[in-house]
């Protein structure tokens, strides 16, 4: 019985002793949640990639310490690198956009025990001299009145100490830049709470990114995810100041963090935040330092702007320079790898001023900014409708630079929209029209014909004296270019009303080749009362014979194809002159 | 839609603000798009009536200009027989989607009280008026007493 008791007491006080010992364990050791662990590779420049697992609020230096064992020898030291910049020891991972699957790119350093140092080689005394004398030339004497320390990877070399290659590679010959000499050096020795300083994870922060952006234009010490990054690249020196001033004027603005926006096309299928990245124009990979930041969007999107150090061996034995390639990746999921990358859409920004849409008059964000002088803003909403209504009436228009595009919708001069994947906020079923039409215009603008036959609209180049035209590739119909019939010998059948078409008058910049493009697809022999129709209600224009009715106002015509544009007196149907004027403008 | 959104915005401001020499203003509850009310001009000859003119708005409103129609008969040179009128501001050509329907209808209350008889719609008024001002004033005055509504009380 007394045993019995004993063991019931024992198996009481365990089952409490346990419970309690749950209780204590999370209470007292709190391991990050899974959700909140990072799962990122390292990727080595001698080609190894490892995946490694980390909490956001890791420092630089314990991600080192964490992946010392399974990448170097103690003796070895590591930099990392991510996104163009070598991350100083002190920075909080959590601080990069990093996201699930993203690519840290770790460069083991050779030690100068280990390394076969040519005699020749600069000693690190001649580099400290040297970075003194660019201190002095370029920064005030409050920054440089400490003496320089050499530092390469968190080592310090002693003055007699003869440079290791990593160390010579910094200097190798690089486009002039009069901070070129302290960059290389800038990135360790410099404290790194001024790159930490100037992320600003949340809205009230702008003004410091405004002030980041303004005092950091040409040196390397902010990371390209940094808001002052986002800042200086989309906002001009004179945007930047006009914001400053609103913001000391205490005008509230929309209060977010700046971002690069991206199309996602696949697989979010829209608008989204976009990450800044780069990589080695000769061999694609990541493992590169910038020798500046880019500071305008000519940076970040004409190719060959910025130098940058690439670790990659074989680039590093090229005598060749390395220059920064720029690209983006869509922040809404996560990376399928490193082909996964999205275009920018650099018309849409944050509405850090708080700038009305042109069209609701309402302060949304983010918004489109047109590259007008006036930079007219529309919010993305009324973007979508703007180019709706106009592709509705095919008012797209042709530019042979650009393709098929828009001006602002004030219609100012130079406004024209140069990246036309911003029509993919249209939605996939528009942006198809969209393509089918600009394609047609590119075929009408090269002077080829578009194949009448219901249904084919198979685009054609015949050359410019041919009027017996075989759609080749499409359907076969054969055609007269002339009047878009099936093919016939003599005159065209007399469609503008008692005219015969060949002694219509022609530009010589449209020549005889304008298809009246409103009729392919719909057919006119094919469709004899749609034919009467526009017979009777229309004239066509002059010069593209585009069939034009006549609503009400006076007798001057303007034709409405985008392309076209044509002004056309209505009485006499030829050009409108001032004698059309006089006699019957209002009829 | 973008059109609905602008126009509850502008009529609101229209409402609270008033415009001068519009009056009456009625929408028509289920659409938005469709304005009517009273132009009370200050000038001579049309000062001693009201003209009630419809607004129509396009459903791509503001990226296209609203249409301005005269309900109400006027002798005018810039308005033909069926009521139109042509008013730069809301031509093709000149149409921004930030002008707003105030200025508009300021424009509209210009050209009535200021005809241009340079780009007419009814020759024969524009001659009249370029030439005998007297007996184009004494017509349109006329015309006004026996077509045009009553003044809205202020």
């Amino acid at each position: 019985m007394f045993s019995l008791l004993l063991g019931w007491l024992k198996s009481f006080f365990s089952q409490v002793l346990s419970l309690f010992q749950i209780g204590s364990a999370k209470s007292v050791s709190s391991p990050p949640p899974e959700s909140q662990m990072l799962s990122i590779f390292v990727r080595t420049n001698t080609g190894e990639k490892i995946q490694v697992q980390l909490a956001p609020e890791w420092t630089v230096a314990q991600l080192k310490t964490h992946l010392k064992p399974q990448l170097c020898s103690t003796q070895q030291h590591i930099k990392l690198i991510f996104a163009g910049k070598e991350l100083p020891e002190s920075l909080v991972l959590g601080q990069c956009d990093l996201g699930q699957n993203s690519v840290l790119h770790a460069v083991i350093l050779v030690t100068s025990a280990s390394a076969a140092t040519p005699p020749t080689s600069p000693t690190v005394s001649d580099i400290t001299r040297r970075v003194q004398d660019a201190a002095i030339e370029e920064f005030p004497p409050a920054n440089c009145s400490e003496k320089p320390n050499l530092t390469t990877a968190g080592k310090e070399y002693a003055s007699s100490e003869t440079l290791t290659s990593d160390a010579r590679d910094m200097q190798r010959p690089t486009r002039p830049s009069s901070t070129d000499t302290l960059e290389s050096f800038t990135l360790l020795d410099l404290p790194c709470g001024k790159i930490s300083g100037a992320e600003t994870p949340a809205g009230e922060d702008v003004e410091a990114a405004l002030d980041a952006a303004f005092s950091e234009q040409r040196e390397c010490q902010r990371l390209l995810c940094d808001a002052s990054t986002v800042i200086t690249i989309q906002l001009s020196q004179d945007e930047q100041e006009q914001l400053r001033q609103l913001k000391a004027s205490g005008v509230p603005g929309s209060g977010e963090r700046p971002h690069f926006y991206v199309f996602c096309s696949r697989p979010c299928r829209g608008v989204r935040v976009g990450k800044l990245r780069v990589r080695c124009n000769r061999c694609a990979q990541g493992a590169v330092t910038l020798h500046e930041d880019p500071t305008c969007w000519k940076d970040v999107l004409t190719p060959k702007q910025i130098l940058c150090w690439c670790e990659t061996p074989a680039c590093k034995e090229a005598v060749k320079e390395c220059y920064a390639e720029f690209y983006f990746k869509c922040s809404g999921h996560v990376t399928l790898g490193d082909d996964d990358v999205a275009v920018p859409l650099y018309m849409i920004r944050a509405n850090l001023p708080g700038v009305v849409c042109l069209s609701c008059a309402e302060v949304a964000s983010p918004v489109i900014v047109f590259e007008c002088e006036a930079s007219h803003v529309l919010c993305l909403d009324c973007f979508i409708n703007y180019c709706l209504s106009k592709l509705s009436e095919r008012q797209f228009t042709h530019d042979s630079e650009i393709g098929y595009t828009l001006p602002c919708p004030v219609n100012c001069f130079d406004s024209y929209i140069k990246e036309v994947h911003h029509f993919r906020l249209l939605g996939d079923d528009q942006y198809r029209r969209y393509q089918h039409w600009a394609t047609e215009e590119a075929v009408l603008a090269a002077g080829g014909v578009l194949c009448p036959r219901p249904g084919c609209g198979h685009g054609l180049l015949p050359d410019a004296d041919c009027v017996r035209i075989t759609c080749v590739g499409g359907c076969g119909f054969v055609f007269c270019r002339l009047c878009l019939q099936e093919y016939h010998t003599g005159e065209c059948w007399q469609l503008d009303h008692g005219q015969p078409l060949s002694s219509l008058p022609r530009s010589a910049s449209t020549a005889s080749f304008n298809v009246d493009t409103s009729r392919v697809g719909v057919g006119a022999r094919w469709d004899v009362a749609s034919a009467a129709a526009i017979q009777s209600l229309t004239k066509a224009c002059p010069q593209c014979r585009t069939p034009t009715e006549r609503s009400g106002g006076c007798m001057h015509m303007v034709c409405t194809r985008a392309s076209c544009r044509f002004n056309w007196c209505w009485v006499c149907h030829k050009e409108w002159t001032r004698d059309c004027m006089a006699a019957h403008w209002f009829g | 839609m973008a059109a609905t959104r602008r126009l509850q915005k502008e009529l609101a401001d229209i409402r609270r603000t008033g415009i001068k020499s519009f009056k009456d203003i009625q929408v028509d509850e289920n659409n938005i798009l469709l304005w009517q009310g009273l132009i009370v001009p200050e000038c001579v000859p049309y000062n001693k009536g009201a003209f009630r003119i419809e607004v129509v708005f396009p459903a791509e409103y503001p990226f296209k200009p609203p249409k301005l129609t005269f309900k109400t008969k006027i002798y005018h040179p810039n308005v033909d027989e069926k009521g139109q009128v042509c008013l730069p501001i809301i031509s093709a050509e000149n149409w921004k989607p930030a002008t707003k329907t105030d200025q508009v209808i300021d424009s509209l209350v210009q050209l009535v009280n200021e005809p241009e008889p340079e780009h007419p719609l009814r020759a024969d008024l524009a001659e009249e008026y370029t030439k005998d001002r007297k007996k184009f004033i004494k017509n349109a005055e006329e015309f006004t007493k026996k077509n045009s509504e009553k003044r809205p009380a202020d």
